[in-house]
């Protein structure tokens, strides 16, 4: 007993190393196996905070280029009033409307860290769940898909980007062919589309738009542009390599969207994978 | 005590500045500086290893926490400081000398360049081989290590060239 007391005490200084690096290695661990666990990350107040401000001060010197896209947003969407198309016919009686049900719920948010050139790479906003913010929820900008939010504190959330091993959606072109979008390492610009069906009609300069397939993104938003094709031997499906619409590398206002409606299918779709 | 102060003080600047400012700058849009590594090889040699190797740690999961990187900088940090003796060692015996500060005008121009060089090349390589978690990526890794290397000492370099300690004073 004796002896082990005494090589504990002449090595107390190697034990208390193996112990810190097995705890560090631990949390790498755990931070790759449970998407949902980041340990310390930057939703959490502290480290949240010193982002926001940071980002409060750098966000004023892309101020013009924002101001930019917003007008190019801003037409882009009073093209789609109602008030610019004359109406054809005239209504006579009342219409309650009981056709269209809100599916969507956007909110705008702030990014408040973005990171581009790693293995993994996440995004941080200054939107939590006390702005009804949950995990699952999808991330988009005016150019097209962001990510997806995984973790939620008080008035912060964190999410995988595209650029992240770990994601992937469906994508979808014009003419209704689909495959599964994901980045794959390397730029920050590009992603790949795999297991698209090989016919005539995917061409590049084709655009990948998302589908409702994953229940997060609305049908039609930008995902890329297909930019090479590489066939596949077997002939049944074909691989593609796209350009992103995002440019993460300059992306500082983003929105959250809500879907209403998925817990209903969520719970829809459950029950019919467990019927017998 | 006057120890462990000034290893609180220091190691919350290097934090800011390494969340603040080095994580934000992309060498070819890919890569970042760590001077952040610095703290654990500059601060003075008499440090008690323990408080070396415990604020060192600390400093890596905090940087860990803005990078969302679980305890990827923790463990690299706690070998570095943990070898840091080895480092040390290795400069010293050139010429049988022994170092109270290890600033890069203590120890003369080529021996720190060593030093931090050596001291940095490991960190990099470390960080970016479990950063990759797979053998996939071990290409990426080896390239940004080396890159990285130089960057990151060129960065820490740049910063102390300034702080030129009077002779005299000592």
């Amino acid at each position: 007993m004796n002896k082990l007391f005494g090589f504990l005490a002449r090595h107390q200084f190697t034990i208390l190393f193996i112990a810190l690096e097995l705890l560090a290695l631990g949390l790498i661990i755990r931070n790759h196996a449970l998407h949902q666990s980041i340990a310390f990350n930057t939703s959490r107040y502290v480290t949240g905070s010193v982002l926001e401000a940071r980002s409060r001060w750098v966000d004023y010197f892309g101020l013009r280029e924002q101001n930019e896209r917003l007008n190019l947003e801003n037409s882009k969407l009073r093209n789609s009033l109602k008030s610019n198309y004359a109406q054809l016919y005239v209504r006579t009686d009342t219409v309650v409307d009981t056709v269209l049900l809100k599916q969507y719920v956007y909110r705008e948010a702030e990014v408040v860290k973005l990171t581009h050139h790693k293995a993994n790479n996440y995004i941080t906003l200054n939107r939590g769940s006390i702005h009804g913010i949950k995990p699952g929820m999808a991330i988009v900008c005016e150019q097209g898909i962001v990510g997806i939010v995984r973790v939620v504190s008080e008035h912060f959330s964190t999410g995988h980007t595209v650029l992240h091993s770990r994601f992937s959606t469906s994508g979808a072109l014009r003419s209704g062919a689909f495959g599964d979008v994901r980045w794959g390492g390397g730029s920050p610009r590009s992603a790949e589309i795999v297991d698209l069906p090989d016919q005539d009609a995917v061409s590049p300069g084709d655009t990948v738009f998302t589908t409702e397939f994953s229940g997060l993104y609305p049908k039609g938003i930008p995902i890329g542009v297909i930019r090479t094709l590489d066939r596949t031997e077997d002939g049944i499906f074909l691989k593609a390599r796209i350009e992103l619409s995002t440019d993460f590398t300059n992306l500082s206002q983003v929105l959250v969207i809500e879907n209403l409606l998925l817990p209903e299918r969520m719970s829809l779709e459950q029950s019919a994978e467990s019927e017998p | 005590m006057k120890n462990l102060a000034f290893a609180l003080i220091a190691g919350v600047s290097v934090l800011l500045a390494q969340v603040l400012i080095f994580d934000h700058i992309l060498l070819f849009g890919v890569l970042n500086p760590f001077p952040y590594l610095f703290f654990i090889l500059l601060l003075p040699a008499d440090t008690d290893r323990r408080l070396l190797l415990i604020s060192s740690f600390a400093l890596g999961l905090a940087i860990d926490a803005f990078n969302n990187s679980g305890g990827l900088h923790a463990a690299v940090c706690g070998i570095i400081a943990y070898l840091r003796p080895q480092f040390i060692r290795l400069i010293a015996t050139q010429g049988g000398l022994e170092f109270e500060r290890l600033g890069l005008y203590d120890l003369g121009f080529r021996r720190f360049v060593v030093y931090a060089g050596l001291a940095t090349a490991l960190h990099h390589a470390l960080l970016y081989t479990l950063e990759a978690f797979s053998w996939r990526m071990t290409g990426r890794a080896l390239l940004f290590s080396i890159l990285g290397t130089f960057f990151t000492v060129a960065v820490a370099l740049l910063i102390l060239l300034p702080f030129r300690r009077n002779a005299s004073a000592r």
